[in-house]
């Protein structure tokens, strides 16, 4: 099964579980959770489904493209299920089947991990699954977000494609992957993206210029805290999203001493906090248009 | 006895945290006795209690089916408050007949002078509270709700819509009360008698016909092993069938052998393969890789080396192989990971990366690494010099201890802090006793563990610790109540098994002293190394009782404020052995007397003037104590404290002739002065080893 067709089958599978199949975010985020769609969705009383394929960026994860395993942009195929539902468990593992996992040959485990965001305040319960020892997905029941409790709890399913595609394919590296093959040559993930894990990494290693990066990040830090003041929280969340990612290539280039990296979290955070606030209030103003449950 | 039968309660769970479920039996058997008990419902005291990664159950034996009935007698307002002037009930007792619901024809009672109570303070009316029996079936749903609410859970989740919170979601109940299911609501879900199986290997929904044989129902039905002793036998049998397949030794870690049983319903266990490449890693790399990253068990060969052989433990046969080849990629990759991490951290000098530590916070009031590092060189150097260790290799191993804390590998493996650096020292050819004192600074990490083995080690753990205590007492941030977060007393506890157990008769006023210096001025307030000693002294007491002290030998020691450890130590298994003989006795009581006697005295100090000593028994008591004081004062210096209490019972006969013959309190100012001189110098001498008084008999 090519990369390609993985993403679609899963689209397929989770738009017949009721979930709308959304588009990823248009701007650089380190995880699915930072979709608005995710994160802002788990706030309030609202029901909620969607699905989507996120790319995501970690840049102290890059490689320069040299290791079989890992890079700084993959993708996470993001599930939100909200409330979550009491089978969502055998929802998943039938998602996994309709990969073509055989569930009474292969050994899938739910093993416990306590996830945590402190950029966004935000906690929740659940286990990494681990396909024949290896992380193929992260399931989190979110308890808080933006510091709000979550009622009804947002079920959040993340699934590594790489990872999956890998054992579907039987490759050693990530790079060997099928991304689609259709033409006259398969394309290879490779050929896609190993450019990109090469140049990234030396931007973010060695070419990422931290004071501007900062600069960055307090600008853009002031724009949030306008927009939350004029009741905006969606474009205020762009702006900490914004922050986010610059936090991360700071971290990248270890411009952040222990202390400050203290500080950085606690600004984002507690500008996470405001806007989920704000977002709270602006559904609410709206008699929460998805109903409640 | 009436009918009883078995009671089968199982809830079914996603998957549960496997270092939870032990605790978590033992807790729900203490609730649900505690609650039978307190219902008055007869039961067997075996309960049984299983746990599986998806499932709490428990079996009580023999449960009535009704509990006792009783009856109890509430006490109501006083006649007088009870009846008007007329005799009719006032809103008093109109309360208390509604609060028991009492009927016209008590109400008569009462009227008519029964049931009351008298004494000598007054007269109240009662009534006879009849507790009817209830049926089990009905108090089951109750009681379980109860004792979920009440386990003590590290952290509670919700999920779906729902209220309830538990460690997991919880998803389906059973509960029997013997072959009949039980109606009613556990945690928000509807009691059934249906359960589950293996989620991949068993049959999806089994219906339990009986209480009695869940066990067997799971096992054949659903290929669940409930019990957990028996996926423990599964996995060791077939360990051990692989042990002797490659001709290995597993690394047996009863944490990880707990933890993978916990996890798997149904376990197996699968033998992969590294590449022997791998085995020029470190061990401890290997070891952290398979065990704590994967839950794997690492095995040895023959002739003790790592071997390539790993085993892991899986919740379904590997029917085809697939699972291990699985597992064996993941290994492969992390290894690999592992090597470029050690490859990346070797472009460096090791030592440069100390400077590096000038980034890293150790703590916000105490400093960064760096400055940690320059004060634990200085410190370990002069406890080096007052040890007797190797001062040169003391402070080396000092300046690089913590260096491998920047590096790619303990990032990624902190717990190889220290083994790592050593790892790295060697190979830039530092010397044996440094790279040993670097690993092993961190000895002992928790309660029981292993004390470093050189004396270089001991003292550079030493340091590190007593610098840290000194610094924490500085700022004033001594723990309170569980949080620790810099673990002081795991380091104050430490101290004592370094000096106590490694024999390092250290001066720890004098260590601290020093400790101390090595902070900026603002920090040196006076009383700090006191205030660390009475701390280390507090885990004294419990240190010393663990290893058979008894309590008051302890105080006896620490009231004369020792600041050796190793010497306290060693003084209370003196004291201890002293108290069991006959002298013993008679100087305790003349401690006590003494003590007694010198609290209430006018005048005490300075020596005694033998002009005037008066009568033969002080005279020969004064001559005695010249003679012993001496002999103990060198005993106690060369901390031999058996001799030194051996000659101080040699005291026991003239003190006794003493206070049988002579009036301390004399009406003779100079003689009353000088008597109470011989015995606060007969006081001093008992101080110089333990405050005997605080011995009990």
């Amino acid at each position: 099964m090519t990369l390609q067709h993985l993403i679609r089958r899963l689209e397929e599978y989770w738009a017949t579980q009721g979930c709308a199949i959304l588009p990823a975010h248009d701007l650089p985020i380190g995880a699915a959770t930072f979709h608005p769609e995710t994160f802002l969705r788990a706030i309030g009383p609202e029901p909620w489904r969607c699905a989507f394929a996120q790319p995501c960026r970690r840049p102290t994860d890059g490689r320069y493209g040299e290791n079989p395993n890992r890079l700084q942009r993959y993708y996470q195929f993001q599930v939100a299920l909200k409330p979550s539902p009491d089978d969502i468990q055998d929802l998943y593992l039938k998602s996994l089947e309709e990969l073509g996992i055989a569930l009474g040959e292969n050994d899938v485990r739910f093993v416990e991990d306590d996830w945590e965001s402190p950029t966004l305040g935000a906690w929740g319960l659940g286990w990494e699954v681990q396909l024949n020892g290896m992380e193929i997905s992260q399931f989190t029941y979110f308890q808080q977000a933006g510091g709000l409790e979550c009622r009804p709890t947002l079920g959040e399913l993340t699934y590594g494609v790489e990872r999956i595609a890998m054992f579907l394919q039987g490759k050693d590296s990530v790079f060997d992957l099928i991304w689609h093959d259709g033409g006259a040559a398969p394309i290879t993930y490779g050929q896609l993206f190993h450019q990109n894990e090469v140049e990234q990494s030396a931007y973010n290693f060695e070419q990422a210029d931290t004071e501007k990066l900062s600069r960055q990040f307090d600008e853009m830090e002031q724009e949030c805290d306008r927009l939350v003041d004029q009741d905006l929280p969606l474009p205020a969340y762009e702006q900490l999203v914004g922050c986010s990612h610059l936090f991360n290539l700071l971290d990248a280039r270890h411009a952040i001493s222990a202390t400050e990296r203290q500080k950085y979290i606690l600004r984002i955070r507690s500008r996470a906090q405001k806007i989920a606030e704000a977002y709270y209030a602006s559904r609410e103003a709206l008699n929460f248009p998805l109903g409640t449950e | 006895m009436t009918e009883t039968r078995t009671v089968l309660f199982e809830l079914g769970t996603e998957e549960l945290p496997p270092r939870s479920l032990e605790t978590l039996k033992e807790s729900l058997v203490a609730g649900v006795v505690a609650e039978l008990e307190n219902a008055a419902l007869p039961f067997d005291r075996a309960v049984t209690a299983h746990a599986s990664s998806r499932r709490l159950a428990l079996q009580i034996q023999k449960v009535a089916a009704q509990t006792d009935g009783s009856t109890e007698t509430r006490k109501g307002p006083s006649v007088a408050a009870a009846l008007d002037s007329e005799g009719e009930p006032t809103r008093a007792l109109l309360g208390f007949a509604k609060g028991c619901q009492a009927d016209a024809k008590q109400m008569q009672r009462w009227k008519d002078g029964k049931d009351r109570l008298k004494s000598e303070k007054g007269e109240w009316l009662t009534f006879e509270q009849v507790i009817e029996p209830r049926d089990c079936r009905e108090l089951l749903p109750e009681i379980f709700n109860r004792v979920l609410a009440g386990l003590p859970l590290a952290k509670r989740m919700r999920w779906g819509t729902r209220e309830t919170s538990f460690l997991r979601p919880v998803r389906w109940v059973v509960l029997l009360y013997g072959r009949e299911p039980v109606a009613g609501e556990v945690m928000d879900l509807a009691c059934g008698a249906v359960t589950q199986g293996h989620r991949f290997l068993g049959e999806k929904q089994i219906e339990l016909t009986d209480a009695d044989s869940y066990e067997d129902a799971l096992r054949e039905r659903g290929h669940v092993l409930v019990e957990a002793t028996i996926r423990r036998q599964e996995v060791l049998q077939q360990i051990e069938k692989f042990e002797a397949e490659f001709k290995v030794s597993t690394i047996r870690s009863e944490v990880l052998l707990e933890e993978v049983c916990a996890s798997a319903e149904f376990p197996v266990t699968v033998a992969g393969c590294f590449d022997g490449e791998f085995l020029s890693l470190p061990e401890e790399v290997v070891r952290a890789v398979l065990e704590d990253q994967q839950q794997y068990f690492a095995t040895r060969s023959p002739d003790g080396t790592l071997s390539r052989h790993f085993l892991a433990v899986t919740n379904l046969p590997d029917v085809n192989g697939e699972i291990r080849v699985g597992c064996e990629r993941v290994v492969h990759s992390r290894l690999q990971d592992a090597a470029f991490y050690l490859e990346r951290d070797q472009l460096r000098p090791f030592e440069s990366r100390v400077e590096d530590l000038g980034r890293v916070v150790f703590h916000h009031k105490l400093g960064t690494l760096l400055e940690r590092v320059q004060r634990i060189e200085k410190l370990a150097g002069h406890v080096a010099r007052s040890a007797d260790a190797d001062v040169e290799a003391v402070c080396r191993a000092a300046r690089l201890c913590k260096a491998d804390l920047g590096t790619d590998i303990v990032q990624s493996f902190p717990k190889l802090q220290g083994v790592m650096g050593a790892h790295y020292a060697r190979i830039e050819k530092e010397q044996d006793a440094v790279c040993q004192a670097i690993s092993d600074h961190y000895r002992p990490r928790y309660a029981d563990d292993v004390l470093p083995e050189t004396l270089p080690g001991q003292v550079l753990a030493l340091a590190d610790r007593l610098d840290m205590l000194a610094g924490v007492f500085a700022i004033g941030e001594v723990p309170t109540g569980t949080r620790d977060p810099l673990g002081v007393r795991r380091a104050a506890y430490g101290v004592l098994r370094l000096t106590v157990e490694c024999e390092l008769d250290l001066d720890l006023e004098d260590c601290l002293v020093q400790a101390i210096e090595g902070y900026p001025k603002s920090f040196r307030a006076d009383g700090i190394p006191q205030a660390v000693l009475d701390y280390l002294a507090d885990r004294m007491r419990g240190y010393g009782v663990e290893r058979g002290q008894s309590k008051d030998a302890i105080e006896a020691v620490l009231a004369v404020g020792p600041t050796r450890p190793l010497d306290a130590f060693r003084r209370v298994q003196a004291v201890e052995d002293f108290r069991s003989r006959p002298q013993a006795q008679v100087l305790v009581a003349t401690h006590k007397r003494i003590r007694n006697i010198l609290r209430e005295a006018d005048e005490s100090d300075g020596d005694v003037d033998p002009e005037l000593l008066v009568e033969p028994a002080e005279r020969m008591l004064a001559d005695q104590l010249d003679v012993v004081r001496d002999e103990v004062l060198k005993n106690c210096a060369a901390r031999r404290h058996e001799g030194a209490l051996d000659t101080l019972a040699g005291l026991a006969e003239p003190v006794s002739a003493f206070f049988d013959t002579v009036l301390v309190m004399a009406e003779d100012q100079k003689i009353r002065h000088n008597r109470l001189r011989l015995l606060r110098g007969l006081q001093d001498l008992f101080l110089g080893i333990a405050d005997f008084s605080r011995l009990q008999d």
